[in-house]
């Protein structure tokens, strides 16, 4: 594995630079090994999230004209947002997560000017997405909204297939994110920032109709006046506009169609699944946050030592090698998302045999058990190096799939300018993100909602039997109660139905003797 | 002779009669003799009996393909499954025919045995049918759960005889000779009275 530090462009541009080497040196490549090139960026800037808020009758459509809708509005609001990042070099994709954009722009001061900045681009941005994807989707439409925070982040790109987004590690990139899935959530037509950055505008401070929400500061960005002088914003928001009615009439004419596999045998690969042509499963999301990652490079960050920094990206490549245990050990058909920051994310599908129906019996608590390993059964096949960044790491889970939906999710490849983004929408999406983010979820623990609880075999659900405090409609197991739900099962003996009474026999107790010498 | 039918193919039509109480939807009856060799071609050879049936468990159901000699009460009939989660592997304890291993022979045979001595013959034959089906059951509902929690190896929470005739013989003598064979009698024979 070749690590490079680079600047930020560089990583943001990493596809389209890619594509240029690639063409150029086609002569050299069958001479060539190819070997994972991860590019790292030490950079300090304004991270920005957009989330897009609609009804779960669209996201978690059932119906093939509403699933069609939705990842059509999904391509749209990548689509505008590439057509801002294509004009303003400052403004950089780092990545396209279905509903969620996570973007940075590429200011390294904090003040007034900039702040200034954030909010005219937040501001055009939601205006585009108001007046481009609202019209279209009125009846599922809930709102449009934004989060930032500024400061220091390591950024890493892998490079990996499907893995086209950019990770950050630091709280600039993870405090937005997480105040996104926070209740209450951000005004629709708003911009939070945390209070300490809001206070360095003036804009901000005089702002009318600003109002505090904890630590955050929420602004609202949707219909402010526009300048009598068109700025480069404007002239963006026209271009995205008009791009977006372009698109429209372009899919008029495809009549596209959503396949909707009937079982995992039938699952197309994902690297064909485009927004026109999309790949439909029924299964479970899981999605797994690093425990105290962020603090981690915070408090390097603050020790001003860069072998520590480079130190923590190096374990931190380590710790994304980790998931390949876990996949090997599930044996079963699985498709990776990208990291999502400090976030391993992936949907799991049924086995051959079974139906979606069949997996939400147990598929929750097994994996999540798997997962966090509290007996090292899966940590045992990994190397020893691999075995120990294993056991110095802790993991919160989140994981479901629904009842109403049935599983439904949409996986489709999303292109921007220059990059490609493998995106998952559904109600399992959104609700193991909400799940692995509420608030009071530790480590080594896992949270489900109460549609995936009352499905839960017996033994289960007692694991997952509430949680004190916390969201309603969740629940939460520890790693030790799922192994505890496990041996239970274990235990369990299987009663057969009979129209006979069942009488006394010996308990179970199989055999084994090569067929040549003996018969079983 | 019983009624008019040869003993041997009475007793196989019977220990049928029992398995089809624990077992749904079974297919015709197939009765063969069995295959033999060029020397034993003038001997009277046994019928073998066999049929297809569902054995329902809570949530699911699933084929069972049962086979069987004319001393049912002596060798375990053979069960054969197809269920896709079956992981034909001697560690297992199925073959790779999807033969399931579900008793130890000698163990089923001196049980049996020693059940004479208390029950009569529907009794010993209702007894074996019941085993025969919710242990094949058992084993095959096994092999599920250990493809829903990724279980790479047989649990030890889950009984097994040890590999081989040898060893599974050595266990067996141990355990008459500590009296726990005697006591496995006393009860399920005590399970049985209301």
């Amino acid at each position: 594995m070749n690590l490079s530090f680079q600047t930020i462009n560089a990583l943001a541009n990493r596809a389209q630079s890619r594509q240029f080497t690639a063409s150029a040196n086609e002569s050299l490549r069958s001479a060539v090994n190819t070997q994972e090139e991860v590019l790292i960026a030490d950079t300090t800037g304004y991270h920005l999230y957009g989330d897009l808020h609609t009804t779960l009758e669209l996201s978690a459509a059932t119906e093939q004209d509403k699933a069609n809708l939705f990842l059509e509005v999904l391509e749209d609001l990548a689509g505008i947002v590439s057509d801002f990042a294509r004009a303003n070099p400052n403004i950089l994709i780092f990545e396209v997560q279905g509903e969620r954009i996570h973007l940075f722009l590429n200011r390294n001061q904090l003040n007034t000017q900039a702040i200034a900045e954030l909010i005219e681009f937040s501001a055009y941005f939601t205006d585009a997405v108001y007046e481009t994807i609202k019209p279209k989707i009125e009846k599922y439409w809930a709102g449009f909204c934004m989060a930032a925070d500024f400061g220091r982040a390591i950024v890493l790109s892998t490079g990996r297939d499907g893995d086209d987004s950019l990770i950050s590690l630091g709280n600039p990139a993870n405090r937005p994110a997480k105040r996104m899935t926070r209740t209450p959530q951000v005004q629709a037509g708003h911009l939070a920032l945390p209070y300490e950055i809001a206070e360095k505008s003036d804009e901000v401070r005089n702002a009318d109709g600003r109002y505090a929400v904890g630590d955050w500061i929420e602004l609202n960005v949707k219909g402010r006046p526009r300048p009598t002088q068109k700025s480069a914003n404007e002239i963006l928001l026209e271009s995205a506009l008009t791009n977006a009615r372009l698109s429209v009439n372009a899919r008029h004419g495809q009549g596209r169609m959503v396949t909707f596999a009937a079982n995992a045998a039938e699952i197309v690969p994902t690297s064909g699944a485009t927004v026109d042509n999309p790949t439909f499963v029924e299964a479970f999301v899981i999605r797994a946050d690093l425990d105290r990652f962020t603090v981690r490079v915070e408090a390097a960050f603050a020790k001003k030592d860069q072998n520590a920094i480079k130190s923590l990206v190096l374990e931190f490549l380590q710790i994304m090698k980790l998931p390949d245990a876990f996949e090997n050990y599930m044996a079963r058909p699985l498709i990776r998302l990208p990291w999502a920051g400090d976030c391993y994310n992936a949907i799991l599908l049924a086995k051959d045999y079974e139906s979606y129906e069949a997996m939400r019996d147990y598929l929750p608590g097994a994996a999540s058990l798997r997962w966090l390993d509290p007996d090292g059964k899966v940590n045992a096949t990994r190397d020893q190096n691999l075995a120990a960044v294993a056991l110095a790491n802790k993991w919160s889970i989140g994981v479901a799939g629904g009842e109403e939906s049935k599983g439904r999710l949409l996986v489709a490849n999303i292109s921007t300018w220059h990059r490609r983004f493998l995106i998952v929408a559904g109600w399992g999406a959104r609700r193991s993100l909400d799940a692995q983010n509420a608030k009071g979820l530790s480590a080594g623990e896992s949270a489900l909602h109460d549609e995936d609880y009352a499905e839960l075999d017996d033994a289960y659900r007692k694991a997952f039997n509430g949680w004190d405090n916390g969201p309603t409609d969740y629940r939460k197991a520890t790693a030790a109660a799922l192994k505890k739900a496990e041996d239970e099962k274990l235990g369990q003996k299987v009663q057969v139905v009979t129209r006979t009474p069942v009488v006394p026999v010996p308990s179970s107790r199989p055999y084994y003797d090569k067929r040549d010498t003996a018969g079983s | 002779m019983t009624n008019g039918i040869p003993r041997g193919l009475n007793n196989l039509l019977s220990f049928a009669l029992s398995l089809d109480g624990y077992v749904e939807n079974a297919s015709s009856w197939k009765l063969a003799r069995s295959i033999t060799t060029p020397n034993n071609l003038l001997k009277d050879v046994a019928p073998t009996l066999s049929f297809t049936a569902d054995v329902v468990v809570p949530d699911r159901s699933f084929s069972l393909a049962f086979s069987f000699l004319d001393q049912p009460l002596h060798y375990a009939p053979q069960v054969k499954s197809s269920a896709p989660w079956l992981r034909r592997d001697i560690d297992w304890h199925v073959y790779d025919d999807g033969t399931l291993c579900w008793a130890y022979p000698q163990h089923y045979f001196e049980l049996m045995r020693a059940l004479s001595n208390h029950l009569d013959e529907p009794e010993l034959l209702q007894t074996a049918a019941c085993w025969c089906v919710s242990k094949s059951a058992e084993l095959v509902q096994r092999h599920l759960i250990a493809e829903e929690f990724a279980l790479k190896t047989w649990p030890q929470e889950w009984d097994a005889w040890p590999h081989g005739k040898d060893a599974a013989q050595a266990q067996f003598d141990e355990m008459k000779r500590r009296g726990k064979f005697d006591a496995e009698i006393r009860h399920l024979l005590a399970a049985r009275k209301p």
